[in-house]
């Protein structure tokens, strides 16, 4: 997010050149932080014995798996949205 | 090829995430308890799964078709979106004044899931609606207001958002459509608009066309589009039909997914001119679009959730029941192939990215709710910036996820999966329109990066991200306590 705050002003095409990377980034980021929040509903369920408990279980579960599968994505997009801007770029129209 | 709506995962996001109970308690959403959610829930789910998903495959094979500038849509949705209509669920999110539920956006977007869910082309005509509607809430005069809203919001007539022009999609700006005026208030419509979704169809009696052109004299570029009402049949101060108004449907499209759902070159006064009425100020049009339009970007994001949804489940199904392969711990014969750890890798990357969007999506609806109702200004502004913030991310990341989601699926089947009659392939090729539409997925990032992040010089980024980290120091917490 400070590459693309400082970019935009001196590099304009460099900041939006990772900018879906970026939404993707984010969506998984945020997607991330809601099944964290959902881990922490689906703990308390079921210390306070409430409700479905397989349900929550495999709640726990499936946060755990997409903080694994997904989330732990998220930090490796940061080197292709910064160091990565310039090699978006580079290559001229008839070069392609 | 059925669809259960996965209403205990709904329910515990509306609940644990999206904070439902205090929704309920905000002014003008007394009426959205989570028992009385539940109950709508039900009701939905019910109506979706027997009306609504059966035509899903039927729409596949049987798409709409055109004749003669009518078109036929596909047996059985006519039927369906009569009932849908009847039963009052184009009103969910509607005001009551106007014929509709009046119920919070957190109530309707599971709704709004399990339609898309259920059948992905018909569900798009709702939606289209929706932005009619919202298009005329949000500018329209009161006597537009009376003589449209009821209607659309009934299901009785339909409405269409008619933005785009064969040299203008991602640029507005290069809209060429124009719109002449008659001096007694009215205008004349001529021009071409392109893949409009549900143009023309023979599923109500009216279409209400909200079309963006130019008038004399206005400005280049998006500061000169006007906003216009363009009914298929003339409407009488007394709410009964008239003449047949100049707009014509020339073609529909042959697409790779979505076929039921009618796409439609629509043709404005080749016939001496399409009679429209200006809606709100003139050269306001794209300001006017823009408020419908994070209604609409949210909902193809919903979309997005719905078909992964969809795919997820039917995978499940398959990987349950067909039988390959000896399990690699030790069996006595071949196992279903649910047991093998790839095939259960796959499932649970699509069921948690399912899980993930619909949490994100649903707390973000709540963040609607909490900026159009809660009693305190800066609480309305923190929600409304919040809402405004994740509509991109919810439109980008699900949709484009969707794919993915779609794709694995077909995996899932192996061989099966590429043939069409197994019914995966339709989600995959449904899904592929969703990362293009209302906006493509560089677009949304545009708009994510241009105006939600660097507009405040990333200030209010940085304070979603701050929750985030406050969520995860509770969950190192709770992990340490064990």
């Amino acid at each position: 997010m400070n590459f693309i705050a400082s970019s935009a002003k001196s590099d304009i095409k460099a900041a939006f050149a990772g900018s879906v990377l970026y939404l993707k980034m984010a969506g998984v980021v945020f997607g991330g932080w809601q099944m964290g929040r959902a881990a922490l509903a689906a703990t308390h369920k079921l210390s306070a014995g409430e409700g479905d408990a397989a349900f929550y279980q495999a709640k726990i579960v499936t946060a755990r798996f997409f903080a694994d599968h997904f989330v732990s994505t998220a930090s490796a997009s940061r080197a292709a949205i910064v160091e990565g801007s310039s090699g978006v770029l580079a290559l001229a129209e008839e070069q392609f | 090829m059925s669809y259960t709506a996965p209403l205990k995962d709904m329910v515990f996001v509306m609940n644990e995430l999206a904070g439902l109970q205090a929704i309920s308690q905000l002014p003008g959403c007394e009426d959205a308890t989570p028992e009385t959610a539940e109950a709508v829930l039900e009701e939905n789910a019910k109506f979706c799964s027997e009306v609504i998903a059966p035509l899903n495959w039927t729409g596949d094979c049987e798409p709409s078709s055109w004749h003669d500038g009518h078109v036929k849509t596909t047996p059985g949705f006519k039927e369906a979106f009569r009932a849908f209509g009847e039963s009052g669920w184009q009103g969910v999110q509607h005001p009551t004044e106007y014929g509709g539920q009046g119920l919070p956006k957190l109530l309707a977007t599971p709704c709004i899931e399990m339609l898309n869910s259920a059948n992905l082309s018909f569900a798009l005509c709702p939606l289209l609606t929706d932005g009619a509607i919202e298009a005329l809430m949000t500018a329209g005069s009161q006597d537009q207001k009376d003589l449209y809203l009821e209607k659309l919001i009934s299901g009785q007539w339909t409405g269409t958002m008619n933005l785009t022009e064969p040299q203008a999609g991602s640029d507005l700006a290069l809209v060429r459509a124009r719109a002449e005026p008659q001096g007694d208030g009215t205008f004349k419509i001529f021009g071409t608009k392109i893949y409009i979704t549900y143009g023309e169809h023979d599923m109500a009696e009216n279409i209400i066309h909200l079309v963006l052109a130019r008038t004399p004299g206005a400005p280049e570029g998006v500061k000169g589009i006007s906003l216009f009402i363009v009914p298929k049949f003339l409407v009488h101060a007394d709410g009964s039909l008239g003449e047949r108004n100049d707009v014509h449907c020339v073609s529909i499209e042959h697409k790779l997914g979505i076929k039921a759902s009618p796409t439609a070159v629509l043709q404005y006064g080749d016939h001496g001119g399409a009679i429209g009425y200006l809606v709100g100020e003139e050269n306001r049009g794209l300001e006017y679009m823009f408020i419908m339009m994070n209604a609409a970007r949210f909902a193809v994001g919903m979309q997005g959730i719905s078909v992964a949804e969809r795919a997820y489940q039917k995978a499940v199904s398959y990987a349950r029941d067909r039988v390959q392969s000896r399990d690699l711990a030790g069996s006595a014969g071949p196992v279903a192939i649910i047991h093998h750890p790839d095939v259960k890798r796959m499932l649970m990357s699509m069921r948690s990215q399912v899980e993930a969007s619909r949490a994100l999506s649903y707390v973000t609806a709540a963040a609607f709710d909490g900026a159009h109702h809660h009693p305190d200004e800066a609480t309305r502004k923190t929600n409304h910036a919040f809402y405004e913030f994740m509509v991109p991310i919810v439109k980008g990341w699900s949709t484009e996820l969707s794919i993915d989601v779609a794709s694995t699926g077909v995996q899932v089947h192996g061989g099966m999966g590429f043939i069409e009659e197994t019914g995966a392939a339709q989600h995959y090729r449904d899904a592929r329109i969703l990362t293009i539409y209302e906006g493509t997925t560089a677009i949304q990032a545009n708009d994510l990066v241009g105006r939600k992040t660097l507009r405040d010089g990333g200030a209010f980024a940085k304070s979603v991200i701050a929750q985030v980290r406050d969520t995860a120091a509770e969950l190192s917490k709770a992990h340490s306590d064990t």
